[in-house]
């Protein structure tokens, strides 16, 4: 069973972290260094993924982990030195066996979290070993991929004793991923401080910053208002100084996850459709293109029966013009025209896996529109309407799509499509 | 009456994880040793362990806050030097030949430092370096206090 940190001795903590600045030998100072360094520009590193604490997740988190933080000396760091990861190995010895490992063993350490074992011949360092504790008298130690108040950050710790790896002692700085201590649940040393850098490039040159690359962007469609948070996964992102632009517009609260993971806030746009996305740090640029998409609808409210359903349009450019608006359903890759025959009460709209479809009305629960679907957009080229789904038949798990057609009759602007997955009625 | 300040002072050096290590109170700490000791440094002696390098370090005691004996202690730490071959080991404390020492023991250990670098203070002219500059008595006293006596 897992011990947790009695609440006294948090209090205590705070005490003594609040008075930490009454003591001198504990002022800042600068980075240090240990007299030995990598003779290459990278070396090679295994994981063995064997942490145990379920908060420390699944061999993939762990390994996910560990990289990260090795990435990020290189990334933020910018020395001209760069771990590369060699895969998953179940070594867990120390040993001066040329096998760069991490690994986490299930015994008591006698104090520290982690500990780093490098070997070096002649001031070269040849060899390291980095393992991770379990436990010190009286404290088990929880290791978590996203610490609570009580565990510790597997990251972290890893960027630290990394740190240690390429030749950089502790540093009085309290900032800094080098400095001596770290409190449970802090996840402060995932990213390397200015004075983490300055050691880090002391000891292998500056490389400069890495030219970022973009693979996805994660839930990549807004509606033109932007404003919804997205991650962009890809390579060579420094924890400082990313800039994400959409479209050449910039994003906001861009945040650093990990080398290969931010998140931002999507600027808004005054046209439809795909566009580029690019991260820049510094002079460096990666570009995913149209790797993002901006939709002129969007609903306004989860799909549910039994209630109206609102959608909002803009059609930037057709301002007062005419528009037509059109609903269809399908459930997952069959469409509903082929469940039943066209008596079907599901069938709502016909087509075949498409929008476009002719809204058919039945009986006396009809699909509604709050709105004549056939009108003009506001001065402001937006429009809102809605449509009320009727509670039964159950509609629940299909798909409706609303087609929105705009422009001047005979020469319309285009079509936009908007889908979104049914709900039971309450 | 005793320096409020350095209870605090012993506390902020020995309560925080070594990054690492975790904030661990001074009390908790004086409590997890099986010995408290005070000595002085004879010697040093880096050898081979298997594939790995580690170091004897010969301590004479001098006065025991907690345990007995005065018999020389050799304490084997990770890590050394042996040719041009190092074995570098965060978190494992340094020692001198002729430092004088106040260190939190515990036996059977890999590293027999309790909190390996954060179990080991430095005396210098009856002041422990890591606290400040603190006076031994002080923290002599504040130990004691931490074991109920």
């Amino acid at each position: 069973m897992k011990s947790h940190i009695p609440t006294s001795l948090l209090v205590c903590t705070t005490i003594a972290l609040f008075l930490l600045a009454a003591v001198p030998f504990e002022e800042a100072a600068a980075y240090g260094t240990t007299g030995s360094k990598f003779a290459s520009s990278s070396t090679t590193f295994r994981i063995n993924p064997n942490f145990v604490d379920a908060s420390a997740g699944s061999a993939s988190t762990q390994v996910d982990a560990i990289r990260a933080a090795a990435d990020e000396w290189r990334t933020t760091g910018q020395g001209n030195f760069a771990y590369t990861y060699g895969g998953e190995t179940s070594v867990a010895t120390i040993a001066a066996d040329g096998v760069n490992t991490v690994y986490y063993s299930h015994t008591d350490g006698n104090g520290p979290l982690a500990v780093c074992y490098w070997w070096s011949l002649g001031g070269i360092t040849t060899n390291f070993d980095i393992v991770f504790f379990d436990r010190m008298p009286g404290w088990d130690f929880i290791w978590a991929r996203t610490p609570t108040a009580s565990q510790f950050d597997m990251q972290g710790v890893a960027c630290h004793e990394l740190g240690h790896a390429l030749g950089l002692d502790h540093s009085a700085v309290s900032g800094a991923t080098m400095y001596a201590t770290v409190s449970a649940g802090s996840m402060a040393t995932r990213s390397v401080h200015t004075d983490d850098c300055a050691g880090m490039q002391f000891l292998y040159g500056n490389a400069g910053p890495l030219t970022p690359t973009i693979a996805q962007v994660g839930s990549n469609h807004a509606f033109l208002d932007g404003g919804t948070s997205v991650t962009l996964t890809g390579s060579g992102f420094p924890s400082t100084g990313v800039s994400v632009k959409f479209n050449g517009s910039s994003a906001t609260n861009v945040a650093w996850v990990t080398p290969s993971q931010i998140t931002c806030i999507v600027p808004s746009s005054g046209v439809a459709g795909a566009v580029n996305v690019t991260a820049s740090v510094g002079a460096q640029t990666g570009t995913l293109a149209q790797g993002f998409t901006y939709d002129n609808c969007r609903f306004a409210n989860a799909l549910q029966q039994g209630s109206w359903n609102w959608v909002q349009c803009r059609a930037p450019g057709d301002a007062g013009k005419p528009f037509l608006a059109m609903l269809s359903f399908t459930g997952g890759i069959i469409p509903v025209a082929s469940i039943g025959a066209p008596s079907d009460p599901r069938i709502i709209g016909l087509g075949y896996d498409d929008i476009l479809s002719t809204v058919v009305l039945y009986g006396s629960q009809l699909p509604q529109w709050l709105n004549n679907p056939l009108g003009l957009l506001d001065a402001s080229a937006n429009t809102t309407f809605g449509f009320w789904l009727p509670p039964s038949p159950s509609l629940a798990g299909l798909t409706a799509r609303v087609g929105f057609l705009t422009g001047d009759a005979g020469a319309p602007s285009g079509i936009q499509t908007v889908s979104g997955i049914i709900s039971a009625g309450l | 009456m005793r320096n409020p300040l350095a209870l605090v002072a012993v506390f902020v050096v020995l309560s925080e994880v070594q990054a690492g290590s975790p904030e661990v109170p001074f009390h908790f700490f004086a409590r997890s040793a099986e010995r408290i000791v005070e000595g002085r440094v004879l010697a040093l002696e880096p050898r081979w362990q298997g594939e790995l390098i580690v170091t004897d370090v010969v301590v004479l005691p001098e006065k025991n806050l907690h345990g007995a004996g005065f018999a020389p202690i050799t304490l084997t730490i990770p890590g050394g030097s042996l040719g041009t071959t190092t074995l570098h080991v965060s978190k494992a404390p340094d020692f001198a030949v002729g430092q004088d020492v106040l260190l939190f023991l515990r036996a059977n250990q890999w590293c027999p430092v309790l909190g390996w670098e954060r179990g080991k203070l430095t005396i210098e002219n009856g002041r422990v370096r890591e606290l400040g500059g603190l006076p031994l008595a002080e923290v002599e006293k504040d130990i004691l206090a931490a074991l109920g006596r």
